[in-house]
């Protein structure tokens, strides 16, 4: 069975449809690739899976149970966590609160506990704590533990996004273009850390733009075009596929390479 | 953050609890009389922080949870012959629970929308408390609440209810501190930069507001009681919207999450307030051109001017 | 006794409206809220007190006067004091309390108690079905009904209009078409200034002015505008009128005591069951 399951997904804003009749599994253990132009769903898919949007039509299942009525804190604890698109950090919040507010997931302990001193409050807030720091540790942070995440350069907050999600010990991570505004080195060191994730049996769905990234780590990829998925199958043949080649005829888009190498 | 700055820092909070304890030993019972008032309105002040700097709601209906407080021991002991340290946990209650029917379905509208909602239950509050008169006896108030007492000793004078306040004043802090460095204050921090981020690492939102809402009114309801008895007399005008609108200047006034910051404000407003009671209407001026002025040029609070000459950088509390 | 009770209520109901008309108007452009829009209703209501007791002006032209005085107090203020205040929601909102504080007490060392207002709207009394009042009534509500069609007009027809619409829906945008974006945030709040006065005027007849006659007037009124809808002008219209009806009513077959109560329960329950009010339409929030 896979691990998450959409059937016939349908959503609609003001009489534009954001997704048609999608239908899409995720293997456990894959690295999927999601692309497609700007404004084809993908980020839309995203808050769908993530219980940001309500479809409205379609059902969607992850580990054998249904979603798409849950709401987003209820989805996240099933295993579901994901970064945006738009950094959305917590400003005034230190790097390492940042982390330790998705670490503090499923903690044991109360708020009456940790205001009481309890032991086993304190202990929960520590393993949180040490979780933080290692995942802060494998995006590269480690350094900045203290700084306010508002005043992180703008790299090292799409690092930051990512380590919250990790830290939410996820099944399955959303990865919305994780990618957008790095420069090749930091997209190279992207590159080795998603591998890495991945090594540790974390599921990944990736969202991205810049197609090589994709084929050079997704084994699968699907392709969205407004609102419906046009291709899906090995990375490498989907890019070839000449309707998604039409889809992205004419996008200008720097850094992209819309036909394949 | 250096072990030097530490120390000053414990100092100075030293220096400034000694002289807090001997107060009534040198200050005339003018001042002592004042001090109370300072102390007793750190509580729905911090109360209201819990709200306005960790939740990032404003809320102007603080005025009339004290109110509720203060009415609840108020009436309890005048009409029920209660003593007055029994009524304390039924006085937080009451607050707690009204402002959670009251303002729960509220708490989760967008910022200006709550205002609003808070405005409609402070005006409501009022009105009930004036109108109500087989309960409240309205505009004649209730009179004659009998002293907070020990035994046999009564606390009348304001010296004596000094010692009170002052201990009251302190556990409410540090149970403050506490509440905000509680993963409470991370949720409640968190969902205030970001709503739905927040949501997206598994924070209940909704609950954590509520919870918020709950604890101003409990630091509301304490407040009340205390001010109860020690004025010994209580009146809806006392918890009318200028209250709210005080407490929350008072809240804000200090920067936005410092509970130092706030129970300095409270003072220094307070001590302001009282100043230029004999000038009539031109205290009250003066007291509008310190809110107008004060959010004009320190939006973000006086204090912060203060904490970033000290640039002490925020270390972030596990 | 019916009858009687409406028409009051349609009245004060019409104040109501007005003065909520200038929450709307700041509301609509800065999605901010103007906590001294009741006390520029007093001021309104002690300018006119002061220029037909000098001027000795008959009402139509006291109108004018006031408005115009008040339109350009609204500006000088935008400039001075409110551009200060944008910084946040609550900055803005202590901000203007204080100013409504400020108001309030520099009238009040003028004009320490209420004052009588002269009847510039004749006193003769007038019966329409069983209810017989003061022809002030009948004036207020076609006041009203003028000014109502006035603005509309303003705002399809003229070209200020169109800026201020076109700022209200999206301020950047209206920015790149070469909108003075500025100029017309002053002129928002010149308008809202000025309705307000007029309001001020209107009410003078019917009770005694005195400094503190704006507190419940704005607090009533901005419970109208979110009651009908705070980013709708037809809504704050019908929310005031449907307030000023129904706490009369209330006040009348209720129980007097509890008639303020009215516009604040109504207040409550809306933003509960439905934050954007009966003619309001959802305006995109970030989420």
């Amino acid at each position: 069975m896979a691990l998450l399951s959409a059937s016939k997904v349908s959503l609609a804003f003001a009489g534009v449809r954001a997704l048609v009749d999608i239908d899409l599994q995720i293997e456990k253990g894959e690295l999927l690739g999601i692309i497609g132009p700007n404004g084809s769903g993908k980020s839309t898919l995203f808050n769908v899976l993530s219980g940001i949007y309500r479809v409205d039509q379609g059902t969607i299942e992850f580990r054998g149970r249904r979603t798409e009525r849950l709401g987003i804190a209820q989805i996240v604890r099933s295993g579901i966590a994901r970064t945006f698109q738009n950094k959305r950090l917590f400003g005034t919040m230190s790097v390492l609160d940042n982390v330790v507010v998705a670490a503090l997931k499923g903690a044991q302990g109360s708020v009456l506990g940790d205001v009481l001193g309890l032991r086993s409050s304190a202990k929960a807030r520590m393993k949180a704590k040490d979780t933080a720091n290692r995942c802060l540790a494998l995006t590269g942070l480690a350094e900045s533990t203290y700084l306010l995440a508002r005043d992180l350069p703008y790299g090292a907050q799409n690092r930051l996004e990512l380590a919250r999600a990790l830290a939410l010990e996820p099944t399955l991570l959303l990865l919305d273009e994780p990618a957008a505004g790095l420069n090749p080195s930091e997209r190279t060191a992207l590159q080795e850390l998603i591998r890495r994730i991945h090594g540790e049996g974390v599921t990944i769905a990736l969202v991205e733009h810049d197609v090589r990234m994709v084929t050079g780590l997704c084994a699968r990829a699907i392709v969205l075009d407004h609102g419906e998925k046009i291709a899906d199958g090995a990375s490498a043949m989907v890019v070839r596929d000449p309707r998604v080649q039409a889809a992205y005829f004419g996008e200008v888009e720097s850094g992209e390479e819309a036909h394949a190498t | 953050m250096t072990t030097s700055t530490g120390l000053r820092r414990w100092w100075i909070g030293a220096a400034a609890l000694a002289a807090l304890l001997a107060l009534p030993a040198f200050a005339s019972q003018y001042i002592v009389h004042i001090a109370n008032f300072i102390l007793i309105y750190t509580l729905p002040v911090i109360g209201l922080g819990f709200l306005t700097g960790f939740a990032g709601r404003v809320s102007l209906a603080q005025g009339a949870l004290f109110g509720v407080g203060a009415y609840t021991t108020a009436l309890l002991t005048t009409k029920f012959g209660w003593t007055p340290i029994a009524t304390f946990v039924p006085s937080v209650m009451m607050t707690v629970v009204l402002a959670v029917a009251l303002g729960g379905a509220a708490v989760r509208l967008a910022g200006l929308y709550f205002v609003m909602a808070t405005i409609g239950i402070q005006q409501i509050v009022w009105i009930v408390l004036m109108n109500w008169i087989d309960l409240t006896n309205g505009p004649q108030g209730v009179r004659s609440i009998p002293a907070i007492g020990f035994g046999n000793y009564r606390l009348e004078t304001p010296q004596q209810f000094y010692f009170l306040a002052l201990v009251a004043a302190g556990i409410s802090y540090i149970l403050a501190k506490r509440v905000i460095g509680s993963r409470l204050g991370l949720y409640l921090r968190a969902l205030s930069d970001d709503q739905l981020a927040a949501s997206s690492v598994a924070v209940e939102v909704g609950r954590a507001k509520v919870i918020a809402l709950a604890l101003s009114a409990a630091w509301a309801g304490a407040g009340g009681f205390l001010y109860a008895h020690y004025v010994r007399f209580v009146h809806p005008d006392m918890f009318g919207l200028d209250a709210s609108v005080l407490y929350l200047v008072m809240s804000i006034f200090g920067g936005y999450r410092s509970i130092v910051g706030m129970i300095v404000a409270t003072g220094l407003l307070e001590s302001a307030t009282e100043y230029l009671r004999p000038f009539g209407e031109f205290r009250m001026i003066a007291y509008g051109m310190i809110l107008l002025l004060g959010m004009m040029f320190f939006p973000k609070g006086i204090l912060t001017l203060v904490r970033r000459r000290a640039s002490v950088p925020a270390a972030g509390k596990g | 006794m019916f009858d009687q009770l409406f028409i009051g209520g349609l009245a004060t109901g019409c104040i109501y409206a007005v003065v909520g008309l200038g929450f709307t108007l700041v509301y609509r452009t800065l999605r901010m809220v103007n906590f001294a829009q009741g006390q520029v209703f007093m001021i309104g209501a002690f300018l006119g007190l002061v220029t037909a007791e000098r001027a000795h002006l008959p009402a139509l032209p006291l109108l004018f006067v006031v408005s115009a005085i008040a339109f350009a107090l609204g500006m000088v203020l935008e400039r001075l004091v409110f551009r200060r205040l944008y910084h946040s929601h609550e900055v803005f909102i202590v901000g203007t309390i204080g100013l409504g504080i400020v108001l309030t007490n520099v009238v009040r060392v003028f004009f320490p108690g209420p004052v009588p207002f002269p009847k510039i709207f004749g006193s003769h009394v007038v019966q329409i079905g069983t209810a017989r009042f003061q022809e002030t009534y009948v004036w207020v509500v076609i006041s009203t009904l003028v000014l109502v069609v006035l603005l509309h007009a303003m705002f399809t027809y003229t070209r200020a209009g169109r800026a201020l619409r076109a700022v209200a829906a999206d301020a950047e945008i209206a920015g790149t078409v070469g909108v003075n974006v500025n100029r017309t945030i002053a002129l928002t709040f010149g308008l809202s200034f000025a309705v307000a006065a007029i309001a001020g005027v209107l009410i003078g007849p019917l009770y005694f002015v005195s400094f503190d006659m704006g507190d419940m007037v704005g607090l009533k009124a901005f419970s109208a505008a979110v009651f009908g809808g705070i980013n709708s002008i037809p809504g704050t219209i019908l929310g005031g009128l449907a307030i000023g009806v129904l706490e009369n009513l209330a006040g009348g077959y209720i129980s007097s005591a509890y008639k303020d109560l009215v516009a604040f329960a109504i207040l409550l329950v809306m933003l509960i069951w439905r934050p954007t009010g009966l003619l309001g339409r959802d305006m995109p929030v970030k989420v």
